[in-house]
Order: structure tokens, then C-alpha cells, then sequence
């Protein structure tokens, strides 16, 4: 196997930082496993050493079996450029991007990424031979030698960012660079949320949580010293804070929290001890606090040995070998809700508290110290069991070495149907549209048709001329050389009576026909053409055998309809669909800190636009500021729309509801990504394709109980019944916008049901009806049968 | 009603803090629908009136109309420049017609902006009273915190002051209590040489008594006095010396209970004299049989009743005569046989009759049947044996106790010996705290309660 190569800027043992170290320790364990390894750097030495001078000598060096590194003189550039715009970017503060809105002012990255450290020989090398290389690891990501080289080698490179919620995340250079790796490879699952938050979850399927290792001295048998400078800590009750000790490390927040919890209950003989490097000494004698500064190992060893539990208040990791190191102890820990690398393990494992404010420190410092001896051991044994998979260096390098192999392609195992017979598989529907969920979900189909090894085509009836390359427009014959054929149907169609007499194996999926009576009042056309097709949904059901819905509820419509049996097809909602850079004009616009809800539908009487416009007016009163974004396609002439349009316009809502239209994915995406609330009125859904796409951005749902909805919800989102009550419904939102406890347990649940829409878990379905079919030929219905 | 299938979120909390919020705070959208401002005022023009100008606009918008008056012309005239005008008017419409409706727009399209204008008046009205509002509060919640720091300060140094001055404190504890432990060790001997320096105080005094006594007495009752040789009259002490009079006296405080414990149970039978007097009986006697230490006597006398003791007991009858209290040194029975018939109104013998034998117990009953007036009252009162704990245990802490009677029996004879209403009173049961707990077996603790913590003496009360 060609070598793996590991690009970052410094390389050494010794080297201080979080990178430096994962590097050598990955680099050194995967070259233990036998891989070949390279590690290609610059000949500047460390961090804290001037990034213009080479310290350490060009060229080849072999510094262990199969590990070989490659010096690269440094490329001269201005320093004092960098450290401007860098000191400009370290003043800004990360809570005004949070809003996903107008950035970092482009002169200052364009300047920090173009004086950072890199090396223009090194660039030449990886141009010249990257086909000599099996894959290239770019750790981490804010530095010149992944901005330059990761997009050499985009389709084989692998991002090992080691990010945080700082400043430079936030460049658009960064946002691209997820985008283009191959893998992303995270110290946490933690700095996956986060890096999901912030980049959108295009780059979910190709993110993988790798954890590293921990090494400590809770198993040996090491003698755990009793005490330190004369202060007894085998007997002494006491939490720990270890590591640097500074304001961004939150240490005062700690020390401030456990004074008021002292005061609070003076009798309690606990205590609180910190260690670690730092100039600030926080020892108060009075509030039983003891700082011993900077320890040896064997002394913070026996430290963590000894204590009750250990306190991580930092919100700025990520991944914390301290956390890791107190749980292989067995100690329950406190973190920082913040700090999405220690406070996920926590949720996770169960292995200690959590909490932000002061307040709410105080309130985890008082309840950890009454918690008894049983349920401390209990959660440090949770802690324990989590170490040990993610803090432990052979789960770690098993996980990389999958890693560095994986395709991303859903792992369920391919049933390929036994004994095959059938050929072309082709597709009907009455049109492909570019963004429509019935057409995306043919060609999701097909796709994995052609990945079985079928021949497959659709055709269509109407083609948008966006998607000209995805399908063609049927013509008669065109069906004469196909083995089986799926119709999908959802609107009256001529399609439909030549699928019903299609002689061979066929499967119908009904994607729902939106009731008559919606449009009665707007348009008499539509509304017969939608009666015709519920009409002819009764005559199909007798012509085909094999059934299927995209939901229950449309099953049972199936049922109603005649049907003796009808399965389930979900619709693939699949997050790569999100692998571009959205569109940064859109951001710019409402990604400025007001609220923003959001409905993607389109205009139509039966999604009720303009029930949630006058829902929307009434939840003003209680955000003026906020914003309703209606995103979907609409006919100007259309009755509905222009009802809308009036109701709009005479509560003088004109600017602050924004009727988007048909909108580009890019555009799409960065809706979903500045928006804080996705509300629907519908009273009709046959599935509700931007319910999951909302829960893959972490927009929490709130939705009308109607048809479809429930069910794809999930336990994801808040359900009402009643939409007459407006008042209520504008206190719901204006909860589900700012309970913050409320949008996080939401997110969870939508986490967790998204996954249910998963391609992988889809394409079970797939292959059932694939299977169906099959079965459908073997017993004798061919298209040769008389 | 509020759904999740999300069982992290407890809905029907959510439910109900909407519909809270929504009935509190309802009344922020009243007028909201109309545009008037909350609280319906009139908004105050900016510069002029804006709607008065806006009306005046309209008034005018319509450019085909006539707006001036032809009035002052006289009437053929006036026809004529009415005609011509409205030619013209008619001719121009092709010009103005565009205009008027330009004017109907550009005029209600300044009404709009005008409402506009006073929804947002309105709204930054609520904002500013909001804030208003906030700022009032603000800098007290912020003096508050202020002063609620400086006490934090003040009390932990008070804290401070009275941890120190508790180590103090516990420091004496400390001091004091090994004090107390050497004290605490040397009481029980202190109590126990107490103890025996007051039985021989007793012993004193009662030969002391017995010698006066025989000092004041000119002689001993030779012939019928020698007693313990007669077999005819069985005396009740047949084996009391004077030598353990005094350790009966020490006995008695010490196992019946103090002098004022006894006397309020004898009060009990207080109610018996009362009723006796208030019949208007003259002359009423009283003799109390066994009188000890002389309660009964006293409370007698208290009710004016002349009454006399009879003892045996050299140092009892001793400090009778010191309270000032009639008693005769007498063998009970002997005493009552050489009274004459229905001389004496109440006869009471308390915790007597169990030093007796049976035999002498029923003369002794007859003989005080004989004695009574007619409707006297004889009350003897002895412990129970019903109560197993004074049958079986108690009963036997005094040494001369004779024999335990039971109740039934003690009235049976009472009855067949002549006595008329013969009744058994029950007294002194165990008090509360000594009882069985009645929790956890209600049902058998009541039955064993009635067995061991019933009445510890009995009386019988009979009349002539």
C-alpha cells in the first residue's frame, strides 16, 4: 500500500499544543501498525518560535520503522500582516457569528491566510507526487499548509481539524475546506456537533468521531502520594480543577462559584484544589480553596487519585485529556454546557454534571457535594466505561484505520437479490422538477437501482429544464425492451393508464394526492385533475399488486382505496445533499441576529401560507423583530398566492415576511442554516420533506397535527391541534426560540429521528420492493406472458 | 393540546405555561388587530395634523369634479359657464382621468404610510414605559445587591468571630465535663452512705418514741395487752418488732410513695365523707385502721371530721402525734373489738387487710359491721391482684404482706356478712408512659394493657 501522509506545519516529541501531539502520537501508532507513514512539514520548530526561519534541516528523515519525515523550508511572507489581521480577528468575539450571519471582514482572513505559515515547496511536492501517496491527513485546519494542500488532493485528503468555537472557524476558507475533504476525522463527538453546527450537515455522513488516547497511571500500581507540601489528600474531601489556569480557561467562574456555595453552607468540611501552570494563584483560606500551582505528574497523579470529583469549567476544548484522565480514575466530572467536547461525553455517559451560569455552577457544586458515596461511584463508572472507548489509544487508531478506508456509503449490507431475473428497472412519474421531493426520491431510487446492477431510467411526462439530464419525456415504445416498471403517482396522469397496463412486474408508489376541496375555492382545474386522480388511485390499486407509500398515512390511504395490502417507502432525505458552501448573500441578508421562522412549501391553499403570515402577525407582538421566511415556488396569477400577497400587504407585513420563491440549493441551505424556527400550517403532507430537513440543520419543528406529519416527525418537533389559538401558538414559538433547555432536548429527539431517513436506512425498503419485483417475475408475471 | 413523541420534554408542562402565558398576557394584542395603539390614544401629530392633511388631500384628489362656485354669477350666465365647464371638464377627462386616479393612490397610499407610522409610535411607546420601567428597578435591585455583599462581608467576620469563640467554648466543655465525671463517679457512694445514715436516723427516733413512750405511760396493759400468748384474740402483728418499725418507716417513703402522693389518692374517697356529711349527720367519728403516717387523718380534719388512728407502729404513731393527729397505739382488730356497737361513722383501713389471714379478715369485716352507725361507711382499700405485675412481682416487696385478695371475693364477703350496697372501686392504673406501646398491635397490646397495666389497687366501699 502507498504511503500515509501527515501534513501539519510543526513535528516534533516534545511540542506543546493539542495538534502537535495528536500528530505525533497518530502518526507514531499508525506506523507501529504497520501502515507506511510520512509526515510532511516545515522546517520552522514550533508554534511559539518565529514562522519565517528554518530551524531544523531540510529533507529526508527517518525517525522510526516505516515512519519517515520530509522537511520543507518555510516560505517567507510578512509577519507583521498576519499579526495584524490576526490580533483584528482575535478581538472580535465569537457570539456575533454564531448567527451564521455577515462574517469576518474579508481583508482581515484574506491577510491571515495568506501570511500564515506555509511552504511553497511543499506545495510542489504534493503537486508533483500525490499519486504516490495512499491518502493525505491535514491536521489542523487553520494553518497555510491545509489551506494551500488540502485542495490539491481534495478527493484523497483527510481533515483532522481539531477545532474549536474560535474566531478562525468562522473563516468562509474553512467552511470550504470541510466541504472539500474527503473525511473529517474529530478528537470528540462534541467538536462533530460543532463542526456540524457551524459548516451545515453536509459534511455529517463524512465525519467520523475518532477520540484519541488518554495514557494514565489509574491502573498501575503506582503509590499515590498522601500528600503534597504538607497538606493531607488522602483524607481531605475535595473537588480538583487541573490544567492551565486562566480567564479563558474559566477558572474564575469555578472559584467565584465555589466561594458563593461556601457561603452558602458553611459547615461542609469540602474543598476545592487546583494545579496546573498558570501566573494566578487562587488559594483563600477562608473558603477552603488551595491552589498548588504547577504539580509533578506523580503529584497530579495521586491529586486524581484522591479527589471526589474533578471540576472542567473551560468551554473551550476540544477534547479534554483531563476529563478523560479523571473518569479512567473512576471520578464523576463537572463541565460546561457550553463546551460541546466535554459536554457531550457527559450527556452521553452519564459520568457527572453539567451547568453554565454562575448560578448554576453553584447549584452543581451543592449537589455534587450531596451526593452519596454510591451514586458517585456509579456515574464515575459511566465516565470509566467511556474512557475507556474513546480515551483509549487502541479504540482510537482501530476507529482511524476504519476511517481512513471509508466510503461513507451506508454499511447495511447489500441483499442482492437472489436469483435475478429482471434487467431494466424504469420509472415513471408524471414529472421531475428541479428541488421536489417526489423527483428527488425517483432519482434516489434509480441510483441505487443502477448500484444493484439494474439498468434504470425515468421518464416523465413534464421535465424541467433544470433536470433535463436526470430523465427523459416518455415516448410510446420506450417501455417495450423494460423488465419492470415503478410508476410513482401523485396527480392525474397519462402515464398512469399506460403503467396500469404495463404486463410486467410492477410497483406503484402513491406519493399522495392533496385533497380536492383545498383548492375548490381557487381553482377549479387543479381541483378536478386532483379529484381525477384520487379517482384513478381507486382503478390503479386494482392494477398493481405491489403497493407502496412514503408513509403510513399514505398506505392507509391506499387501503381505504381498495387496496388488500400497501407497505412503506420513506422518501431519502440524505445530508450530503448539503456538500456546498451556502449562499453567502442570503446570510448576509437575515443572518443578522433577528429571528427567523421558516416555512419551505410550496405556495398552495393546502400548506396554509397564509394562516401562518396571520399567525406570524400575531406572534410579532412579542418579537417585533422577528421575520417570517416563506421559501417555495408559487404562480403569480395564482388565486391563493395572491391572497397571501393581499394579507400580507394589509397588515403591513411587507417587511418582515419574505415570500423567497424558488430557490437554488446553495440558497436553500442557508436558510435552513439562519433560521431558528420551522413552523407549518399544513393541513395536508403526503411526507414533509423539509420537516427532516430542518431536523438535519437543528431547527427545532413546531407543526400543525395534520395527515403525514406526525408520523415523519417522529419524536422529533411539537405538535398542536389546535391552530385557532393564536395567542398560544406565539408564546409556543417564542418558547421554542428562546428556552434554551427546551431547543436542546428538541434537537435531540430531531438528531435521533433524521437518522430514521437515512439513505442507509431507506435503501432497506429499496431492496424489499426490488425483491417484490423479482418475485413478481418468477412467478410468471412477464411481460412475455399472454 | 401540545404532542411530542419526544419523551425528554414533559409536554403537558409546556401546554400548560403556554396557555398561562397566553390568558396573563392576552391583553398585549387588544387593539392590535385594529390599528389604534395600545391603549387606544389618540396619537399625537408629529408636525400638523397628518390625517387632517390627508383628508384635505382627498378632498381634492378628484380632478374631474368642480371645485369652484359659479354662484356669483347671475342665472343665464351661471347656466352657460355651468354648461361650458363641464364641456371642458368632459373634454380634459381624457387628461385628468389618469390624474384623479393618480391622486386616490398617491392619497391612500400616504393613509398606509400614516397607520403605519402610529403602529410604530405605538409600539415604541410600550418599549419605552418597558424600559421606563427597567430602569427604575434596575439600580434598586442593583443597591440591593450592594448591600446584601456588605452583610455577606459583616457576617462572615461575625462567623469568623464565633468560630473562635465556639473552639473556646468547646474547650471548657471539655474541662467541665471531666469535672463531672469525677463528681458523677462518687455520687453513688454518697447516696449510698446517705442512705444508711437515714435508717439509722429512723431506727433512732423510733426507739427514741418507744422510749418516751414507756416514760409517759404509767403502766403496760398486763392481763389483756400480753397478747401474743392469747390465743382468743389474734393480733394482727404477730412477729413485728419495735427494732423493724424503723426500717418500715424508711420502707414506706421509700416503696409506697411520698406523704402528698398519698394523700391526693386518698382524696379519692373524699367524695364518700362529703356525701355522709351533707346527709346531716351529727357527730361523726372516724376511725382509720393502719393509719401510718396519718394522710387520711389529715384530710379528716380538714373536712372537721373527728377522727382516730390506730397503729402499731411506735414511730408512725410518733409523727402522728407530732402533726398534731389522734392515734392510739393498738392492735387493729383488738381496737375495733372493744368498741361499742354503732359508734362509729366511717371505719377505713388502707393497704391493711393484706397483712392479714383470712380468718382474722372476716372477724375483722364482722366486727366492723358491728361497729357502724346505721348508713356509716367502711372503705378498704388493698392492691390488685388482677393486675398480673402487682399480683406476681410488686405484691411481694413488702415483707409483711400477708395474702393478695381478690376482688370479688373481698366484696362477696362484705355482702354475706351484712353490709348493704357493697361496690369495688378499681384505682391507679399504670400511668401512660409505662404502658404497652399500642402501634404495631393495637389489638394485643390493648389485651395484655388490661392484664398489666389495669388498676394497682382495688377498694371495696360498703354501707350499713
Amino acid at each position: 500500500m502507498k504511503p500515509i501522509a501527515f501534513v501539519i506545519p510543526w513535528y516534533g516529541e516534545s511540542l506543546k499544543g493539542g495538534a502537535e501531539q495528536f500528530a505525533w502520537q497518530f502518526s507514531h501508532r499508525l506506523a507501529d501498525r504497520g501502515y507506511a507513514v510520512e509526515v510532511l512539514t516545515t522546517c520552522c520548530k514550533s508554534f511559539l518560535e518565529d514562522w519565517n526561519s528554518d530551524h531544523l534541516a531540510q529533507g529526508e528523515e527517518t525517525i522510526a520503522p516505516d515512519l519517515l519525515v520530509r522537511r520543507f523550508k518555510v516560505k517567507v511572507r510578512s509577519s507583521q500582516d498576519f499579526h495584524g489581521a490576526n490580533m483584528r480577528l482575535l478581538e472580535l468575539s465569537t457570539e456575533q457569528f454564531r448567527t451564521a450571519g455577515p462574517g469576518i471582514p474579508d481583508r482581515d482572513a484574506a491577510l491571515f491566510i495568506q501570511e500564515n505559515i506555509r511552504s511553497g515547496a511543499m506545495n510542489e511536492f504534493i503537486e508533483k507526487n500525490h499519486d504516490n501517496y495512499q491518502a493525505f491527513i491535514f491536521i489542523p485546519y487553520m494553518y497555510g499548509t491545509t489551506f494551500d494542500c488540502l485542495p490539491i488532493v481534495a478527493d484523497k485528503a483527510y481533515l483532522h481539524p481539531c477545532l474549536h468555537d474560535e474566531v478562525y472557524a468562522y473563516l468562509p476558507q474553512v467552511e470550504q475546506l470541510f466541504h472539500s475533504a474527503r473525511g473529517i476525522l474529530y478528537n470528540s463527538s462534541g467538536e462533530k456537533s460543532l463542526a456540524e453546527a457551524l459548516y451545515g450537515p453536509g459534511i455529517h455522513n463524512k465525519g467520523v468521531v475518532v477520540g484519541g488516547g488518554v495514557e494514565s497511571a489509574a491502573e498501575d500500581e503506582l503509590t499515590h502520594l498522601s500528600s503534597i507540601g504538607g497538606v493531607d489528600i488522602a483524607e481531605a474531601r475535595y473537588f480538583l480543577c487541573l490544567g492551565r489556569r486562566d480567564r479563558t480557561k474559566n477558572t474564575d467562574l469555578l472559584v467565584q462559584a465555589f466561594r458563593k456555595f461556601k457561603l452558602s453552607d458553611m459547615s461542609n468540611p469540602i474543598r476545592l484544589f487546583l494545579a496546573g501552570p498558570g501566573t494566578l494563584n487562587y488559594t483563600d483560606e477562608s473558603c477552603d480553596i488551595l491552589d498548588f500551582g504547577l504539580v509533578s505528574e506523580q503529584e497530579k497523579e495521586s491529586l486524581l487519585h484522591h479527589c471526589l470529583a474533578l471540576m472542567q469549567p473551560s468551554s473551550n476544548e476540544s477534547y479534554s485529556r483531563t476529563l478523560m484522565e479523571a473518569w479512567l480514575y473512576g471520578k464523576p466530572v463537572g463541565v460546561h454546557r457550553h463546551c460541546l467536547a466535554t459536554c457531550e461525553p457527559v450527556e452521553q455517559s452519564g459520568g457527572g454534571w453539567i451547568a453554565d451560569s454562575e448560578p448554576a455552577w453553584v447549584a452543581l457544586l451543592r449537589e455534587a457535594t450531596g451526593t452519596d458515596g454510591n451514586a458517585m461511584d456509579a456515574m464515575g463508572n459511566n465516565g470509566r466505561m467511556y474512557a475507556r472507548e474513546y480515551a483509549s489509544w487502541d479504540a482510537a487508531m482501530d476507529r482511524y484505520e476504519k476511517a481512513l478506508d471509508i466510503t461513507l456509503q451506508p454499511s447495511a449490507d447489500l441483499e442482492t437479490p437472489a436469483g435475478r431475473r429482471l434487467h431494466k428497472i424504469v420509472q415513471l412519474t408524471a414529472g421531475v422538477t428541479y428541488g421536489d421531493a417526489i423527483s428527488n426520491q425517483a432519482m434516489f431510487i434509480r441510483d441505487h437501482l443502477r448500484h444493484l446492477g439494474y439498468v434504470s431510467d425515468i421518464h416523465v411526462e413534464v421535465l424541467d429544464p433544470q433536470c433535463a439530464a436526470e430523465a427523459t419525456v416518455y415516448q410510446p415504445g420506450l417501455l417495450d425492451d423494460a423488465d419492470a416498471v415503478i410508476y410513482h403517482h401523485s396527480i392525474g396522469s397519462s402515464l398512469s393508464t399506460i403503467c396500469a397496463e404495463f404486463p410486467g412486474p410492477k410497483a406503484l408508489i402513491y406519493h399522495n394526492i392533496t385533497p380536492a376541496h383545498f383548492y375548490a375555492p381557487y381553482d377549479q382545474h387543479v381541483a378536478s385533475l386532483l379529484e381525477d386522480g384520487r379517482r384513478e388511485l381507486v382503478a390503479m390499486v386494482g392494477a398493481f399488486s405491489c403497493l407502496l407509500g412514503d408513509s403510513d398515512y399514505n398506505a392507509n390511504e391506499l387501503l381505504d382505496a381498495g387496496a388488500v395490502k400497501a407497505g412503506v417507502l420513506p422518501i431519502a432525505v440524505n445530508p450530503d445533499a448539503w456538500q456546498q458552501v451556502p449562499c453567502q448573500s442570503v446570510l448576509d441578508r437575515f443572518g443578522d441576529g433577528r429571528r427567523n421562522i421558516l416555512f419551505v412549501g410550496r405556495i398552495s391553499p393546502n400548506k396554509c401560507q397564509e394562516e401562518l403570515v396571520l399567525a406570524f402577525n400575531h406572534y410579532r407582538v412579542l418579537d417585533p423583530e422577528s421575520r417570517l421566511l416563506l421559501v417555495g415556488g408559487y404562480d403569480p396569477e395564482d388565486k391563493y398566492y395572491r391572497q397571501m400577497i393581499h394579507s400580507i400587504e394589509a397588515l403591513g407585513l411587507g417587511e418582515d415576511v419574505h415570500v423567497c420563491g424558488k430557490v437554488s440549493q446553495q440558497e436553500l441551505h442557508a436558510f435552513y442554516r439562519c433560521s431558528h424556527l420551522f413552523w407549518s400550517m399544513s393541513e395536508h403532507e403526503g411526507f414533509g420533506v423539509p420537516l427532516v430537513e430542518s431536523m438535519w440543520f437543528d431547527v427545532p419543528v413546531m407543526a400543525y397535527k395534520s395527515s403525514a406529519v406526525p408520523e415523519t416527525l417522529g419524536e422529533g418537533g411539537i405538535l398542536f391541534d389546535d391552530k385557532r389559538n393564536l395567542t398560544e401558538l406565539a408564546f409556543l414559538a417564542s418558547r421554542m426560540l428562546h428556552d434554551k433547555l427546551l431547543r436542546s432536548n428538541l434537537i435531540a429527539g430531531q438528531r435521533s429521528r433524521r437518522l430514521d431517513f437515512h439513505p442507509g436506512r431507506v435503501q432497506q425498503a429499496v431492496h424489499s420492493l426490488v425483491a417484490e419485483l423479482e418475485r413478481q417475475c418468477e412467478a410468471g408475471v412477464s411481460r412475455n406472458a399472454v | 393540546m401540545l404532542e411530542t413523541a419526544n419523551n425528554r420534554i414533559d409536554i403537558q408542562a409546556l401546554d400548560r405555561q403556554v396557555m398561562w402565558e397566553a390568558q396573563k398576557y392576552s391583553y398585549l394584542w387588544e387593539g392590535a388587530g385594529s390599528l389604534s395603539p395600545v391603549g387606544s390614544e389618540v396619537p399625537e401629530p408629529i408636525d400638523g395634523n397628518i390625517a387632517d392633511s390627508i383628508a384635505a388631500a382627498a378632498a381634492v384628489a378628484n380632478v374631474e369634479s368642480p371645485h369652484y362656485t359659479l354662484d356669483r354669477y347671475k342665472a343665464p350666465l351661471r347656466w352657460l359657464a355651468r354648461g361650458a365647464a363641464r364641456g371642458v371638464l368632459y373634454l380634459s377627462s381624457i387628461v385628468t382621468h389618469a390624474q384623479t386616479h393618480f391622486n386616490y393612490h398617491v392619497v391612500s397610499g400616504l393613509d398606509l404610510v400614516n397607520r403605519r407610522f402610529e403602529r410604530i409610535d405605538a409600539t415604541n411607546r410600550l418599549h419605552a414605559g418597558i424600559i421606563g420601567w427597567l430602569g427604575d428597578v434596575l439600580p434598586r435591585v442593583g443597591d440591593q445587591v450592594l448591600a446584601i455583599e456588605k452583610q455577606m462581608v459583616a457576617v462572615t467576620a461575625r462567623l469568623g468571630q464565633m468560630d473562635s469563640r465556639l473552639s473556646q467554648a468547646d474547650k471548657e466543655r471539655v474541662d467541665h465535663g471531666q469535672e463531672l465525671e469525677l463528681i458523677r463517679e462518687r455520687l453513688p457512694r454518697l447516696e449510698q452512705q446517705m442512705n444508711a445514715m437515714a435508717e439509722q436516723l429512723a431506727q433512732q427516733a423510733a426507739r427514741l418514741s418507744l422510749l418516751e413512750r414507756v416514760a409517759r405511760q404509767p403502766q403496760v396493759k398486763d392481763g389483756a395487752g400480753a397478747g401474743a400468748g392469747d390465743g382468743a384474740t389474734p393480733v394482727i402483728n404477730a412477729n413485728a418488732s419495735s427494732a423493724l418499725d424503723g426500717l418500715y418507716m424508711v420502707f414506706e417513703d421509700h416503696f409506697r410513695g411520698s406523704r402528698e402522693q398519698i394523700r391526693e389518692r386518698l382524696g379519692e374517697y373524699l367524695p364518700l365523707v362529703d356525701n355522709y356529711l351533707a346527709a346531716g349527720h351529727e357527730e361523726v367519728a372516724a376511725v382509720d385502721l393502719g393509719c401510718g403516717r396519718g394522710e387520711w387523718l389529715q384530710l379528716l380534719q380538714s373536712r372537721g371530721v373527728k377522727a382516730l388512728g390506730i397503729d402499731s407502729n411506735t414511730g408512725f404513731l410518733g409523727q402522728c402525734e407530732e402533726a398534731g393527729l389522734d392515734v392510739v397505739e393498738s392492735d387493729a382488730l383488738e381496737y375495733i373489738i372493744s368498741l361499742p356497737d354503732e359508734s362509729v361513722a366511717i371505719i377505713t383501713g388502707f393497704h391493711i387487710i393484706e397483712h392479714l389471714e383470712f380468718a382474722v379478715l372476716v372477724r375483722l369485716v364482722d366486727e366492723v359491721q358491728r361497729v357502724l352507725c346505721k348508713g356509716g361507711v367502711a372503705i378498704f382499700e388493698t392492691p390488685n391482684p388482677k393486675n398480673l405485675i402487682v399480683g406476681a412481682c410488686n405484691f411481694y416487696a413488702d415483707p409483711t404482706h400477708v395474702r393478695q385478695i381478690f376482688p370479688d371475693l373481698l366484696e362477696f364477703v362484705m355482702q354475706s356478712r351484712g353490709f348493704q350496697s357493697v361496690s369495688l372501686r378499681y384505682l391507679n392504673p399504670h400511668p401512660q408512659e409505662q404502658q404497652l406501646a399500642t402501634e404495631e398491635a393495637p389489638i394485643l397490646a390493648g389485651q395484655l394493657n388490661g392484664l398489666l397495666s389495669c388498676a394497682r389497687d382495688f377498694a371495696v366501699i360498703a354501707y350499713k
